[in-house]
């Protein structure tokens, strides 16, 4: 029996990208029967089962606390509306960059903002006894937005695909979707909002409140997050190392905090070893060959492990919190 | 105890000698996105289907019993009709109940006679509410008073529309004086005071060649027409005085106001001799209307007040509202309410795609009272 359930996009760039967040993190995650499987295991970590589902369905099943924790946009997780309380953002990963925004068509000259929409929606009421009609799968925020807007003469037309093309297949005026570039929404002669932007989506690793979380389920996740952690903190810290030589230990400490470096294990009595952000580590090597230390080597890092990484501590936090 | 509430109410509504008809449970959903919005999805209870024959469980009693008579009333004088029968809406809140109990009755006359039926509306709930020993709040109102005070300002369009269509928002007129205080997107006006300067038909032309050398295509409900003709406004509006901010004002503190009736139409019309206030006349004689309606109102020992900006989201109704209110049922617990919606009778007449037709020069005014909060406020 796994202990966590782990559910991750069977499909598309989406999984691509995710697979390839894993394996750099050293959890690289391979599927059981070849590529068409729909379970998959991950790297040295027997305790974990990968599913793979569509990104729409990992976030109902992270709802539905059918799995532990899922990759998934958080467009998609946020749709779940009330459901969406029990979902926990564990971690943003910076991949599947949207926006979910309102669009109109660009022929309408006259319409820039939320409130001309709101008046051409009234006039086109008055006038024809119709409501403005927009395209949408996105039911929930779409209604909340355009409600908080005082936008309320219009009428949703649930798409449930291709929905940039609505209005010029003469079944929507305009759109609720999400958009990368504006290229799609630019070549089905519609146009964004200046302030029709509902949500600057992007995947996120979310974990459910609803699973049943075991201790050993919890442990699996939190090992995880300290991995995934240890691997952002390797990218972002160098190593500095140096001989002593005539520079003096306190001087050198005092350098490494005013870096905002970390001490490392490698430090001793002719020895200094210190972690330092990437950015400033040239900059802090010349300062300690400065004090007289030397030479003075910068050196990458795979991983920086910390006793209790921070991410898992604030799952943890967010858990006790709820429960 | 419901019942005993639900037959004093009927034995109220019988003054009004009504035919009563049971209006079907299930209504067309696409009649109630129409009427009240999206909003409705949350609030009513919607069953599967195709999305234009979709039904829902009737969430008042209103449309349905416009939807009936307009299909079998006799339009050659007026005629009231009268229900009791169950509605149902969806509760967020667990401790309400998403299926209770309407009595009400709907007036149908001709617009020259209905003014006179008006009074007797209320009269009928307050008689309900006597017989069960119940001394409600009674909250008066009139939008067309408010829409009166709007149009007496006279201020530049397309503020009017603006300040109207704001007064059935929560935000409310606070909305509005933002956007007058807020200067307006530099390029698009550019583009608007130019189109506004040139003959309709000319800039038309202008913006069809503007797209077109774009590669743009018009997709979506409005025409080329529409689109410039918007644009040219927008542009006369910027080169037109803007709205007085003192005009804005005067109509949001005008619509605050909130009195006894008799006080409240004193203030009104101590308000019509404000500066902002260009055209006195037809407020005026919305006041005196409102006045003759409280005049015929059965008020021995009546709670009441009245205010032009009641009737706030409330969107069915275009003259006169008013509800009842148990305040030891708690803040704002409503006993029902009701008004004049002549908008609406043709509105629902219009969207059966003609099917059904309300004489053009009639209007209708009705209530609904709930029993069940009767039956409790009477304990």
């Amino acid at each position: 029996m796994s202990a966590l359930i782990l559910a991750v996009p069977s499909k598309g760039r989406l999984q691509e990208q995710t697979l390839g967040f894993f394996a750099d993190c050293g959890l690289a995650i391979s599927q059981d029967g070849g590529k068409r499987g729909y379970v998959a295991k991950m790297a040295g970590r027997a305790e974990v089962e990968v599913r793979l589902l569509s990104a729409g369905d990992i976030s109902s099943a992270l709802r539905d606390g059918d799995v532990h924790v899922g990759v998934t946009g958080e467009d998609l997780l946020r749709e779940l509306g009330a459901g969406f309380q029990r979902i926990i953002m564990v971690k943003p990963l910076g991949f599947g960059r949207a926006d979910l925004v309102v669009a109109a068509p660009a022929a309408w000259l006259d319409v820039t903002t939320m409130a001309d929409l709101d008046e051409v929606s009234a006039a086109m009421r008055a006038r024809t006894g119709k409501r403005l009609r927009v395209a949408t799968k996105y039911l929930k925020q779409a209604h909340a937005f355009l409600d908080g807007r005082g936008v309320d003469d219009y009428r949703i037309v649930e798409s449930l695909g291709a929905t940039e093309g609505a209005p010029a297949a003469g079944v929507a005026d305009v759109i609720v979707d999400i958009t990368t570039t504006g290229a799609t929404l630019k070549a089905n002669h519609l146009k964004t909002l200046s302030d029709g932007l509902i949500l600057k989506s992007q995947a996120q690793l979310a974990a459910s409140r609803a699973a049943d979380w075991s201790d050993a389920a919890k442990a699996a996740f939190a090992a995880i997050l300290n991995q995934i952690e240890a691997r952002e903190e390797g990218r972002k810290l160098k190593l500095v190392r140096a001989a002593l030589g005539t520079a003096k230990p306190e001087a050198v400490a005092a350098l490494v905090e005013r870096m905002g470096g970390r001490p490392a294990s490698e430090s001793g009595p002719d020895i200094v070893a210190f972690y330092c952000p990437a950015e400033r580590a040239p900059e802090a090597s010349a300062a300690a060959a400065a004090l007289g230390a030397g030479p003075v080597g910068i050196f990458s890092s795979d991983y920086v492990f910390e006793r209790a990484g921070s991410l898992s501590r604030r799952f943890a936090d967010e858990f006790a919190n709820a429960s | 105890m419901t019942d005993a509430a639900a037959q004093a109410v009927r034995a109220a509504v019988e003054a009004l000698s009504p035919t009563w008809i049971t209006p079907p449970v299930l209504q067309p959903a696409g009649l109630y996105l129409e009427l009240a919005g999206e909003d409705i999805r949350a609030r009513a209870f919607m069953l599967a289907g195709d999305e234009d024959e979709a039904l829902c469980l009737r969430p008042d009693m209103t449309a349905p019993a416009l939807r009936q008579t307009l299909r079998s009333g006799d339009w050659s004088k007026a005629f009231s009709v009268a229900y009791d029968g169950l509605v149902f809406r969806r509760q967020s809140d667990g401790q309400k109940e998403s299926e209770f109990r309407q009595v009400g009755a709907e007036v149908f006359a001709p617009r020259a006679e209905i003014a006179a039926s008006e009074a007797g509306v209320i009269n009928v709930t307050l008689a309900a509410c006597r017989a069960l020993n119940i001394s409600p709040r009674v909250r008066l109102g009139d939008v067309a008073v408010f829409e009166a005070l709007v149009e007496a300002c006279v201020l530049p369009e397309p503020w009017p529309r603006r300040v109207k269509r704001a007064f059935a928002r929560p935000g409310g007129l606070a909305t509005v004086l933002r956007e007058a205080a807020a200067p307006p997107a530099p390029e698009e006006s550019a583009m608007a005071q130019a189109l506004a300067a040139l003959p309709e038909e000319r800039a038309e032309a202008v913006v069809e060649e503007l797209l077109a050398d774009a590669g743009v295509a018009i997709v979506g409900a409005r025409t080329l027409g529409e689109i410039a003709a918007r644009l040219r406004e927008k542009g006369r509006t910027l080169s037109a005085p803007r709205a007085e901010d003192a005009a804005l004002q005067f109509i949001a503190e005008t619509t605050a106001i909130e009195a006894a009736p008799d006080a409240a139409f004193a203030a009104l019309r101590n308000a019509a001799e404000n500066a902002a206030v260009k055209n006195a006349a037809p407020f005026l004689a919305a006041i005196a209307r409102a006045e003759a309606r409280w005049a015929a109102t059965d008020k021995q020992a009546l709670d009441a007040t009245f205010s032009a900006g009641f009737g706030r989201g409330l969107a069915y109704y275009d003259g006169f509202v008013f509800e009842l209110e148990a305040p030891q049922l708690g803040a704002r617990a409503s006993l029902g309410g009701g008004g004049r919606y002549d908008g609406l009778l043709h509105r629902i007449a219009s969207s059966q795609g003609g099917a059904l037709k309300a004489p053009e020069q009639w209007g209708a005014a009705g209530f609904a009272l709930r029993p069940q909060r009767l039956a409790e406020a009477a304990r």
